[in-house]
């Protein structure tokens, strides 16, 4: 039984700026709730003496010292933007 | 019903590093021109991965020792998602669960009350771009400036224990002030780089569950958070009492208007979906490490106080004036070490200078709206000001003007002094001049001294400094008149 319903998938598609028709949003709900099933495979594992793993092997971080470097020209920085006018990235009014 | 606020605030406020948070780009950007202080790692550029700035981990372990917190052996960096165009990653790096400090506490005090409020946690995470909207260069769109991305930014979250907007001042500017002490940040408001969001509830009195609580954003200065906490706490028992449903919702404090109003960007539902950040491995913060960053913690302003109080004999008031700035308490300890007494004069000389400090000086600060640090008048300079004023080459009053001139000019008080002719009037002669033609103007208060009204001096001696424009010594002024008046009615 798939634990996923078509509301939970327009939030995800909302989420992720998708824009999903109906057949689409049958299609993601099956897809998605045949993997969600699967992992809940992983959940019949007892992991009551098992602390949290974010990462799979068990090195830390090193870190680096606070010294600073070369930085990109402004001209290759505004190179990528869609749409810039030559100091800042224009971008569609995101405040009414 | 009676109701009572219950507020939390969160403060960001960005770290005094030397690069960013996780790239080598110059982080001190609040100069640059836009977008000229970005690299491929802070502009997300595909395949470009972060490395973490040891010393932003450092400070806020340091803070959080300040802050009375417990320091996380094992920390981490996790992600967290959301779509707006200030984030160029998508994410942010922030934590979540393993934050680098947390339950600590502040001590405060408001009316004279102590009040301790719970710290839930301080943790690291990186600033977002800086953007434009609604101004006359934006024609419509927004503008978008990458140099603060990735600007180390710590997040310090106290316990929903506020409960007015004054202990909220309180707490704020003794936390800008530690962060000050500790040097890990500027605290500077205006330029952004101490920022604050409270989140606002109101509850019956002595109940324990919380109310809907509202989010305020955009407040720019202790007044401005002061102002904007006190409205929303009229506006939520307006409310309450005429049976209104509260929203939970983000709102934006309007300075013009003084009112707090819903913001509705086009941003959704809050829905982060954190999860541990791939690209960086956990940190290992050792014991070892944290005792020795512990050991050498700079003297904090409540030490500061207790140890001005105890060497130099400071009323409370004055030192808690004085340490209430890192940048005050350093001047005026520069002064103490420019004046060349003997440890017997230091207590006279010590609050002689904290006075100043604290009037005069504090005055023209206000007035001008300068930071101390910024000030023209050198500490060896406010001793030499100090000293005139001991030996009696002009008074206390022209030593007020004097100071003046030499905040407005930077110019030392001897050359004052001398270029505006300040020198006090000592000479009996000259000043008894000046004290009987003062007698013969004003017989109505003459005769009321001299029939016991001994207020009635305050007005001569005034009007003897107003004739010699400031330069009479007032002591001997007022010596003269008596003299003169008691002669006169024999």
């Amino acid at each position: 039984m798939s634990k996923i319903n078509n509301k939970t998938i327009k939030h995800i598609a909302q989420l992720s700026y998708l824009h999903l028709n109906d057949k689409e949003i049958e299609l993601m709900r099956d897809s998605l709730g045949s993997i969600l099933e699967k992992f809940q495979k992983l959940s019949e594992i007892d992991t009551n003496n098992i602390l949290p793993t974010g990462h799979p092997s068990d090195i830390f971080s090193s870190m680096r010292d606070d010294t600073e470097s070369d930085h990109l020209e402004k001209k290759d920085v505004l190179k990528n933007a869609p749409s810039s006018d030559g100091t800042f990235i224009v971008v569609k009014p995101v405040l009414d | 019903m009676e109701l009572e606020p219950i507020i939390g605030l969160e403060v960001h406020t960005q770290l005094l590093t030397k690069s960013k948070m996780f790239c080598l780009c110059d982080a001190n950007y609040q100069i640059a021109e836009p977008n000229s202080k970005v690299c491929p790692v802070c502009m997300a550029l595909p395949g470009s991965l972060p490395v973490i700035n040891r010393q932003a981990i450092e400070f806020v372990i340091m803070t959080g020792l300040a802050l009375n917190c417990s320091i996380n052996e094992f920390t981490q960096f996790d992600r967290k998602n959301y779509a707006y165009p200030d984030l160029v990653k998508g994410y942010q790096i922030s934590q979540y669960d393993f934050p680098v400090a947390y339950e600590g506490f502040l001590e405060i005090e408001t009316d004279d009350q102590p009040h301790r409020i719970g710290i839930t946690r301080a943790h690291l995470e990186e600033d977002v771009a800086k953007m434009q909207h609604n101004n006359d260069s934006t024609n419509g769109h927004t503008l978008i400036d990458l140099n603060r991305c990735g600007i180390p930014l710590m997040e310090i979250v106290s316990e929903p224990e506020i409960s007015s907007p004054e202990q909220a001042r309180e707490y704020l500017i003794k936390l800008q002030n530690i962060v000050r002490y500790l040097e890990v940040s500027t605290g500077d408001m205006e330029e952004g780089s101490f920022r604050c969001d409270a989140n606002i509830s109101l509850r019956p009195k002595g109940s324990k569950t919380l109310g809907t609580k509202v989010e305020i954003k955009n407040m720019n200065s202790f007044r401005s958070i002061h102002k904007a906490l006190t409205f929303e706490i009229k506006r939520q028992t307006i409310a309450i009492n005429n049976n209104e449903v509260i929203i939970q919702e983000t709102r934006g404090w309007d300075e013009e208007k003084e009112i707090t109003f819903s913001q509705r960007s086009k941003e959704f539902a809050h829905d982060y979906r954190y999860f541990p950040e791939p690209d960086l491995k956990p940190i290992k913060i050792s014991k070892e490490h944290i005792e020795n960053l512990k050991s050498s913690l700079p003297e904090m302003p409540q030490e500061r106080r207790d140890r001005l109080i105890k060497n130099y004999n400071l009323s409370e008031y004055n030192a808690k004036l004085i340490t209430s700035n890192k940048a005050t308490a350093d001047y005026f300890e520069a002064c103490l070490t420019s004046h060349s007494s003997k440890s017997s004069q230091q207590i006279e000389i010590a609050k002689s200078i904290a006075n100043w400090i604290n009037t005069e000086l504090a005055k023209l600060l206000n007035q001008t709206n300068t930071p101390i640090e910024n000030i023209k008048i050198s500490p060896k300079s406010l001793i030499n000001l100090l000293n005139l004023i001991e030996k009696g080459t002009i008074n206390s009053t022209q030593g007020k003007q004097v100071l003046e001139k030499m905040f407005d000019t930077g110019k030392s008080s001897e050359q004052i002094v001398e270029e505006e002719n300040f020198s006090q009037i000592s000479d009996l002669d000259s000043i008894r001049s000046i004290v009987k033609d003062i007698i013969v103007q004003h017989p109505d208060p003459v005769q009321d001294y001299a029939n016991g009204k001994e207020n009635a001096i305050g007005f001569l001696v005034g009007q003897v400094m107003k004739t010699s424009k400031g330069k009479a010594d007032p002591k001997i002024s007022k010596s003269l008149l008596i003299e003169e008046i008691l002669s006169g009615t024999k």
